[in-house]
């Protein structure tokens, strides 16, 4: 029995699949094409692709023409797919795919864009030190605060007429929109890289633009520097070997992209020097300062992490030469 | 030879080293080329010697800077420097790091002089306003960064006055008016206090904190205030605008952005390495010939040149984030940018043998000098063109 109901599925699914190939291409030929766009809600300037979409009426022998604002493009004749860039802000665009069938009988479809822009700025709520000019970067479980901008013609819009839906791999943060919810805070999720997406909407559900991003996450780093008392921390970071040549010398640990939210009482910390742990300063531990006695060579280690959130942590080290 | 003899001989020796040992004791070495050591006092022979005083003169540091085209003009660490024009000579004023201490470089005698002793605890940044007149020095003290103003008019009293901002970013622009932004509540103030009026004004507001600032120093550039860079986050500029901010059109990966003598240097991650666009006051943009770093460049009012530092290739994946953390430095060449050209001007890891990674590049009014800050020692250096 359980032959014959394998054998009828079998062949249902041939004929199914067969009937897919060869029959919506005759049934109606003037209706049931359209053209996507690789970006609905593009930047002015950004380079879109518009692909036909005839998949309902199979169009082998039929040519192609497209348009771009009435204009055709010539070099993407016949072809699939056309490329072109997004209008100025305040500009409105229209592609056309012109799909003549072998029989004459010819059909189209457009798409218009009105390009604005839509930034999202991504602010991760992670230490950095008040002079390094880069970003603060997310690690897994830290804070990150986002803010859509969205600019037309006169600028900014009023955030507080339009609502807006932030996305998290696909789930909505907070459970839906917000009206004048242009900023949003989340926690980095689990995985080397998660997307975030806004969809901004007006008061009459029609959605104005759509956004998104992909984020890497990044892990704690931790980097060594030298301190002078005089000078403060140097520029240049501590790599592999470091020459001891006065009589003291301080070491700074600098902890990229910890969670602001960190605390001593959250963190562990250690400073190791030639494998064994040495008394840290409790009012700075990420400072070691040594005094020279003698001549040789010595590893320095230095260790974090954030009890609450065990994956932002790391470890660095160098050898001592003095 | 008799037992005798050798022991009379020892004693004789003996004697004689001690003699001299004596002699020496009293008397002290020869102090020059006349003195001889048989010259022992007896017999007649003088044995006066003139005591030597070396001559007591005023010391003046003085620099060299005239030998060689580039040269380092400073081994004390700097935070700020720019040339002026005073009414006989022109002047590098530096900044010395962790002190605030304020020095002058005369450039045509070399003779370097302190102008201020006003000191800045842990001075680590510090801008000059194009008049002179003026300093504004960040302290790193604890985590405030508070900025003391030092008022250089009257060079026979400097006097200073902190500031009540905690400044993030501050440059002095147009009008000698010192430009800063200030953040609280999840936005950024941008803010211009005029010392001479002690007065302020707003000037912007923007809805992010991470940020810096492409500063403008002309009354007809607008300001840009952009993402702060990072190599994994797609950054984002706005121009400073009469009504408001205004979408600056470039955005990408990494993305920095400087401007002077009227052009704009963008620089981001494109699909060949890090690369900048030059972007003339007409907004329109080209490609830069070399891998520019625009933090490393510097434009000509007038002249329709450039100059950048950079080195020979940029194939850092990370960059800037490497760079900003001192874990890759750069091997810095200087380069005049002339249309689509690129012409080398300078290659000092061959001429001198060592490496110049260049931060604060500025060029001279008159188009004459570059100067910079070597980031791997903070020291001053100067490249006459």
């Amino acid at each position: 029995m359980k032959y014959l109901v394998f054998v009828t599925l079998f062949f249902v699914s041939i004929v199914g699949q067969a009937h897919a190939q060869f029959d919506t291409g005759f049934v109606d030929q003037t209706s049931g094409i359209s053209v996507n766009l690789s970006s609905t809600y593009p930047a002015p300037g950004e380079i879109v692709t518009a692909t036909l979409d005839d998949y309902a009426i199979g169009s082998a022998f039929s040519t192609v023409a497209w348009f771009v604002n009435g204009t055709e493009v010539t070099a993407a004749k016949n072809s699939r797919t056309v490329t072109f860039t997004a209008p100025a802000l305040g500009e409105k665009l229209t592609v056309t795919a012109k799909l003549t069938l072998p029989g004459g009988l010819s059909t189209e479809a457009s798409q218009s864009i009105s390009p604005l822009y839509t930034d999202i700025i991504v602010e991760p709520q992670t230490y950095t030190p008040r002079q390094y000019q880069g970003r603060a970067l997310p690690s897994i479980g830290s804070l990150v605060r986002a803010t859509a901008l969205v600019q037309d013609t006169s600028g900014f819009i009023n955030p507080a007429a339009y609502s807006y839906v932030w996305k998290l791999n696909g789930t909505a943060v907070g459970g839906g929109g917000r009206n004048n919810g242009f900023q949003v805070e989340y926690i980095v999720p689990y995985g080397r890289s998660h997307t975030l997406t806004v969809e901004v909407y007006d008061r009459t559900g029609k959605q104005l633009t759509r956004r998104s991003t992909s984020i890497q996450t990044e892990d704690v780093d931790l980097v060594l520097y030298e301190v002078n008392p005089l000078y403060g921390k140097s520029n240049i970071a501590i790599g592999g070997q470091i020459q001891f040549l006065s009589n003291t010398l301080q070491l700074r640990a600098v902890p990229y992209n910890l969670d602001l939210r960190s605390t001593p009482q959250n963190t562990f910390s250690e400073w190791q020097l030639g494998g064994r742990t040495t008394i840290s300063d409790a009012v700075s531990p990420f400072d070691l300062t040594l005094e020279r006695t003698g001549q040789g060579k010595m590893p320095v280690n230095f260790k974090l992490r954030n009890r609450d959130a065990l994956l932002q942590g790391g470890e660095v080290s160098t050898n001592l030469n003095f | 030879m008799k037992r005798t003899y050798f022991f009379i001989a020892g004693g004789i020796i003996v004697c004689i080293l001690v003699g001299f040992w004596v002699y020496s004791f009293l008397y002290g070495s020869p102090t020059n080329d006349s003195s001889i050591f048989t010259n022992l006092g007896i017999f007649g022979q003088n044995n006066t010697e003139e005591i030597y005083t070396p001559p007591v003169t005023d010391e003046v540091s003085t620099v060299d800077v005239v030998t060689e085209k580039l040269r380092q003009l400073t081994t004390k660490p700097v935070i700020g420097a720019r040339i002026i024009e005073m009414e006989s000579t022109t002047i590098m004023r530096y900044v010395e790091a962790g002190t605030g201490h304020i020095f002058d470089i005369d450039l045509v005698s070399g003779q370097e002089v302190r102008v201020s002793q006003i000191s800045v605890p842990a001075a680590e940044k510090a801008v000059m306003s194009p008049n002179g007149s003026y300093t504004a020095i960040r302290s790193g003290l604890g985590n405030e960064g508070l900025v003391t103003l030092i008022n250089l008019s009257d060079l026979t009293n400097p006097t200073s006055t902190k500031l009540p901002n905690q400044m993030r970013t501050f440059a002095f622009g147009y009008n000698n008016e010192l430009l800063f932004t200030e953040t609280s509540l999840g936005q950024t103030e941008g803010k211009g206090y005029l010392p001479s009026t002690a007065t302020t004004r707003r000037l912007f507001t923007a809805p992010f904190v991470a940020h810096e600032m492409a500063w403008s120093e002309s009354s007809t550039t607008n300001h840009i205030i952009y993402t702060k860079p990072a190599a994994s986050l797609i950054g984002y500029a706005y121009e400073v605008a009469a009504s408001g901010l205004k979408r600056f059109p470039y955005s990408g990966f990494g993305m920095t952005i400087a401007q002077s003598g009227g052009t704009r240097f963008v620089g981001r991650m494109m699909d060949g390495g890090y690369r900048a666009t030059i972007v003339n006051a007409a907004g329109q943009g080209s490609e830069s010939p070399a891998a520019l770093i625009p933090e490393k460049c510097v434009g000509s009012s007038g002249l329709g040149k450039q100059y950048c530092a950079s080195p020979f290739e940029l194939t850092e994946r990370d960059f800037p984030d490497t760079w900003y953390k001192g874990q890759y430095i750069s091997n810095d060449n200087l380069w005049e940018i002339n249309g689509g050209s690129a012409t080398l001007l300078a290659f000092p890891s061959r001429t001198l043998g060592r490496n110049l990674d260049v931060v604060d590049l500025r060029l001279s009014q008159d188009g004459q000098m570059l100067y910079f800050v070597n980031r791997i020692d903070n020291t001053l250096w100067l490249y006459e063109i």
